[in-house]
């Protein structure tokens, strides 16, 4: 039995995500020394200050991706967030600008409208998790394609084709969110702690809470969860709800690093961001697997290859791309090959002993 | 040539952890109705698989009209004349009657299907089977005794020479029974070789000319009809004698526990009134499709009943809700175990611990120690067969499932335990263990209400028996004296038999 | 029999024809712009239906791959990798012909397609996942240097010819791009009608365990299904180079939503088994019309199409679930419990 507990860790996921990530950085910083040594680079470039700073961008949807990582344990999907996430900071910049306008100034205008930011988010999950629970005919997949276009539409229906930019001290505290700050002696950026922070909440309610074994049932097998006296229905309101809430907190960050100017299609196509991180992590469509630190694995990933494939190895952007686009596939492929591979032996074994008895 | 028009020998199947068939052995002559009986996970499906070979066996040989042949695939199957009806997800619902009946071997003008022939030529199949519908009408659309006409239909389209039938009469009254063997005589009549697989002694005796018998994916024999009675057969599949299957005891039946009231639900079941007392096991027969699920699903909370009442334990009980009713001490054993009862990827563990999750933590953070004590408990308690609790459930067989479903209930303490057909699917050691527990829950007290199909069951588990059909109460009967027949005449159907 | 036909409810017929009350809407909103903007039904519309005849075509493959209860949301990465790569070849002289830069964009699609349908149905990866992957990889591969480097393609690389191809050449009044869209969905449309293969995807949506037993090949129906959306997705790059003359890695990201929308505004189910190329042909076309309508009807705020557009799809799909649910109930209410 310890040999069996020894093989389910070793083939979980985020082994494979460290060991990959170990793979990447012997390659990076063998190619880093290699460059130094021929005179090619004058200093090294594969370290930890250029990797958490590079983090930057990624932590821009890496609070999306922590709430799209609870729909996809239920075995949901929420296609809406980039369009959520988009609706609720147009509502911000318009709460913010009414309220300048009708005289209210300062921190206090800011926050109202930060408040009321965060308020769509939610609604807009709301809604999400509303149409989910009572229309069951409907893929979740489906309803959130229909809401995001409805998200969308009302983006355009408040600010239409124009964009939004605040030229005050005050909206500007947002840029401070995309800074990057000293810490242990190298720079971080700012939205780091705050994502790593939030990190360990849903580490915490997803891994080591009943309330998180619950929502991982429902992906595993919905009906099944519900005749064992879960309130399946309630738990999967309140994790859209949640998205919700997350997608309107990736907007605020996403202003702070656009400089604080709002348009009505700043994160059209967002979702997918979110999708693919999360699915990186561990996550499946199909629902009931897994975990959080698979996530911020796949986030330091994506970090790493920035700087390994883009900067060292000088393939553009688009090599980042198409390794996520090939580890996406893998990270269903491989499991299912080695299931497959497991099967075969088991029944090679079995006729095996069926002819020799014969 | 052989006497026979089919010979299947020796043939054995492997799947990932269970061996299917183990060297089986079957024979059919030309113009013959051949019943195949056997449990639940006997092997009969998978035998049947391999003759129209969806699956291919690993071992033995099909031997047709004297030659030896490869069913590589369903294609081949039928074009050596093997049609087969099968009992579930055999049809297209979304597809046409005349879709379906010629799905596979279309009427073709040039490379296009030519739908005003399937039109027609559906429609006189349909007529020949006695069917009254249009072959135009989406078969979802029907109800299950016309999709097996449909099936029936599709068969005689394909002229076969061996003819499958999985169950046809599952789901099927009486009157529709009797035309459907009206249509099997007719096709024995003109040559046709028949396989019946059926779970009723009505259709193998009225019906066959000899009967098989596997047991645990093993041949047992062939014999005559006339060389067998129903005792007989029934010890042959079940491989002992029946009566040490029921240790039935005397339990002094205490309070009432349930009582449902006139309980109502639009196209389901009407004015349905019953009782369960503290330490009396109730049981709820009819046949398939009479509203008995759905009754009890109402109870728990699944779905919500139109008008009536549900008093639990002396007190009304509303807006109930499968959370609520567990709380209060009702438990439901549903009737589809792998669909509704497991999380199959789950470990024995994490599905008992599941129902009682409020139990096992400490504040919101789950104790891992105390799930596993429930849990360990329970696997002792319930004779689980299986290495540890983290042992997936999916791994088990039909009757450790089917107790691990047990567990999740009994888990959450419940002065009311609901089962749903609970021995369906499950092999005959695991039957008598479960009835076992069944005897100590009531003698601890507990009121079961029990679910079931199966007659033998039904008659020597139950201290009360409820018979349902077509979505009502029909009869409420005492064991003692009863007939397996006075029981099926108030499960049929009044308004079609 | 005839008899009981006469006398089905509306309810019913709607559920059977998903595409009339849909249709329907779609006459509506035509005639209430023409009342408003007379001759829009004229030059204007022929607009509308360029623009709507790409998104037409990859509906029309889409279709196909949700019949088989899969979908495909790499299309619009199909749409710009394969009209990147006709439109490179075709600046460095390789093309000349429009008829090549079709059947090459219909081949690089197939191919993609080909690939997905094999990780989806052999590898049993999750159709979501294998094309999010490969929309992921397919965009990637775009401006990569080491092929062809075609970060974009501008239209000094076309020939006048493939230029006017689309847009400026007619027939019967109509420009080819929309010729090209009615093609596609009539061949698309008989094949689903009228061949055994087009049956089959219907089958293995509707029930996969029953087309198994009955031998349907299922994995390969599959495979074909996605070979036939990449396909369409690869002529929908090359109509899209001849309608705009440029393509770049970007071109028409999220689109592929659209193209989702119109087969599920056309009453097509996404669990598969269900669905009819004239539904998703006026899925398309309510696209294209709300598009172009809505802005003409001069509502105030231009932007309120987008609104519009997002309540319709919405309305939509909730109103063919309330339809089914009245006839589920009605049903019940029929089995006299």
């Amino acid at each position: 039995m310890k040999k069996n507990k020894l093989v389910s860790l070793l083939t979980r996921w985020e082994v494979f995500l460290l060991v990959l990530l170990a793979l990447m950085c012997l390659v990076f910083n063998l190619q880093d020394a290699a460059r130094v040594a021929s005179g090619e680079a004058r200093r090294d470039v594969f370290n930890v200050a250029n990797v958490v700073r590079s983090m930057r961008p990624y932590m821009l949807y890496s609070f999306m991706t922590l709430g799209m990582m609870l729909i996809l344990a239920m075995g949901d999907m929420d296609i809406s967030v980039g369009a959520a996430a988009t609706f609720s900071v147009v509502v911000l910049g318009v709460t913010y600008n009414a309220l300048t306008t009708a005289g209210l100034l300062g921190l206090p205008a800011l926050i109202l409208s930060l408040a009321a930011c965060l308020l769509v988010g939610a609604l807009c999950g709301a809604l999400n998790g509303f149409l989910v629970t009572r229309f069951k005919e409907l893929f979740p997949m489906i309803i959130t394609l229909a809401t995001q276009l409805f998200f969308r539409g009302f983006s355009y229906l408040l600010i239409g084709g124009q964009t939004l930019t605040f030229d005050d001290e005050t909206f500007d505290l947002l840029k401070e969110l995309n800074s990057l700050v000293d810490m242990f002696g190298i720079k971080v950026p700012v939205m780091l702690p705050i994502f790593l922070a939030v990190a360990l909440v849903f580490y915490f309610w997803l891994h080591l809470t009943g309330n998180g074994r619950k929502i991982f049932a429902i992906g595993t097998n919905a009906i099944a969860t519900q005749y064992s006296g879960v309130r399946v229905d309630l738990i999967k309101f309140w994790c859209f709800v949640i998205a919700g809430l997350m997608s309107a907190v990736t907007g605020v960050f996403f202003v702070g690093a656009t400089s604080s100017s709002i348009k009505a299609d700043i994160m059209d196509g967002y979702h997918m961001y979110a999708i693919a991180a999360a699915i990186l992590g561990g996550f499946s469509t199909d629902g009931g697997k897994g975990s959080v630190i698979g996530v911020i694995l796949s986030l330091i990933i994506f970090a790493v290859m920035k700087i390994g494939l883009g900067t060292l190895f000088g393939f553009a952007d688009s090599a980042v791309n198409l390794s996520v686009g090939i580890i996406l596939i893998l990270s269903v492929l491989l499991p299912n090959m080695v299931n497959k591979l497991r099967d075969d032996l088991r029944v090679r074994k079995r006729r095996a002993e069926v002819s020799k008895a014969a | 040539m052989s006497e026979y028009l089919l010979e299947m020998k020796n043939i054995t199947k492997i799947f990932p952890g269970v061996k299917a068939l183990d060297s089986v052995q079957f024979n059919l002559r030309a113009g013959e109705i051949h019943a195949l009986v056997g449990e639940n996970g006997a092997g009969k499906s998978t035998f049947i698989k391999t003759l129209t070979g969806v699956h291919q066996p690993d071992g033995g040989e099909i031997i047709l009209e004297g030659q030896k042949v490869v069913m590589s695939d369903p294609i081949v199957a039928q074009k050596y004349g093997i049609a087969a009806i099968y009992q579930h997800a055999a049809s297209y619902p979304d597809l046409s009657v005349a879709e379906n009946i010629f799905i596979g071997h279309e009427f073709k003008r040039g490379p296009f299907i030519n739908w005003a022939r399937a039109n027609r030529e559906a429609k006189k199949l349909l007529d020949a089977v006695g069917a009254d519908f249009s072959p135009t009408t989406p078969v979802g659309s029907l109800s299950v005794a016309q999709q097996q006409l449909v099936e029936i239909a599709k068969a005689l389209s394909m002229n076969a020479k061996i003819l499958i039938m999985d169950e046809p009469t599952a789901a099927l009254s009486k009157r529709e029974s009797e035309d459907l063997y009206d249509i099997s005589r007719k096709l024995r009549a003109q040559g046709t070789a028949i396989i019946l697989i059926s779970h009723r002694f009505e259709d193998i005796f009225g019906l066959a000319d000899r009967v098989t018998v596997f047991r645990d994916a093993k041949y047992i024999g062939t014999w005559d009809l006339e060389e067998v009675d129903e005792p007989m057969l029934v010890h042959h599949m079940v491989g002992r004698e029946i009566t040490q299957l029921f240790p039935k005891k005397q339990i002094e039946r205490g309070k009432e526990l349930l009582r449902i009231d006139k309980l109502s639900r639009m196209g389901y079941y009407h004015d349905v009134s019953m009782t369960v007392h503290a330490g009396e096991i109730v049981g709820l027969t009819g046949l398939v499709g009479a509203g008995r699920t759905e009754v009890v699903e109402s109870v728990f909370g699944i779905t919500k009943a139109d008008s009536g009442d549900v008093y639990f334990d002396g007190r009304k009980i509303d807006d109930i809700t499968p959370d609520k009713a567990m709380a209060i001490g009702i438990g439901l054993l549903p009737e589809d175990r792998q669909k509704q009862g497991l999380l199959l990827d789950w470990s024995i563990n994490r599905n008992i611990s599941l129902s009682v999750l409020s139990k096992c933590q400490n504040g919101p953070v789950l104790q891992k120690k105390k799930e596993y004590e429930i849990s360990e408990r329970l696997k002792q308690l319930l004779a689980i067969k299986a290495p540890t609790t983290d042992t997936l459930t999916s791994a088990l067989s039909g009757g450790n499932q089917q107790k691990v479903v047990v567990g999740k209930q009994l888990a959450a303490d419940p002065k009311l335990i609901i089962l749903d057909e609970p021995t369906k699917g499950v092999d005959v050691g695991s039957k008598a263990a479960i009835y076992e527990i069944m005897n100590d829950l009531a003698a601890q007290g507990m009121g079961i209400l029990m679910i079931s199909s199966e007659m033998p069951e039904v008659m020597n588990m139950s201290d009360r028996i409820y018979v349902m059909s077509e979505g009502r109460i029909t009869a409420e009967f005492e064991p003692a004296g009863l007939t397996q027949d006075v029981i099926l005449n108030a499960a049929m159907p009044k308004s079609k038999a | 029999m005839q008899e009981k036909r006469k006398g089905r409810p509306l309810y019913a017929l709607l559920i059977e024809h998903r595409e009339i009350p849909l249709l329907a809407v779609l006459v509506l909103l035509l005639i209430l712009v023409s009342i408003r903007v007379p001759g829009y039904l004229g030059a204007n519309y022929m607009n509308i239906l360029k623009g709507g005849s790409i998104n037409m075509v990859m509906a029309a493959g889409m279709l196909c791959v949700l019949l088989v209860g899969s979908i495909d949301i790499s299309v619009t990465a199909i749409l710009a990798f394969a009209g990147a790569v006709c439109g490179k070849l075709m600046g460095m002289g390789v093309i000349q012909s429009t008829w090549m830069m079709f059947a090459l964009g219909i081949l690089i699609g197939a191919v993609i397609g080909a690939v997905n349908g094999v990780l989806m149905s052999y590898g049993k990866v999750i159709a979501i996942i294998v094309t999010l992957g490969t929309s992921y990889i397919v965009r990637a591969l775009i401006p990569m240097e080491w092929l062809l480097g075609m970060n974009k393609v501008t239209p000094t690389e076309l020939t006048q010819g493939f230029k006017d191809s689309m847009v400026t050449n007619t027939f019967l009044g109509l420009p080819f791009l929309v010729w090209t869209a009615i093609i596609v969905t009539v061949l698309v449309g008989l094949f689903l009608k009228y061949a055994r293969t087009g049956r089959n995807l219907y089958a293995v949506g509707s029930n996969a365990e029953a087309a198994q037993v009955r031998g349907v090949p299922i994995d390969r129906i599959k495979v074909l299904a996605h070979v036939i959306c990449g396909a369409t997705a690869g002529l929908a790059g090359v109509m899209w180079l001849g309608y705009y003359w440029a393509i770049e890695k970007g071109s028409a990201n999220g689109n592929e939503m659209f193209t989702i929308a119109a087969c599920v505004l056309g009453g097509v189910s996404v669990t598969g088994g269900y669905g009819k190329i004239t539904g998703v042909v006026i899925g398309a076309l309510m696209i294209a019309t709300i598009d172009s309508a809505i802005p003409q009807l001069q509502l105030g705020n231009s932007m309120i199409t987008e609104f519009i557009k997002g309540i319709l799809l919405l309305f939509a799909i909730l109103l063919n679930v309330i339809l089914q649910r009245i006839a589920d109930k009605q049903a019940l209410a029929r089995r006299g419990i």
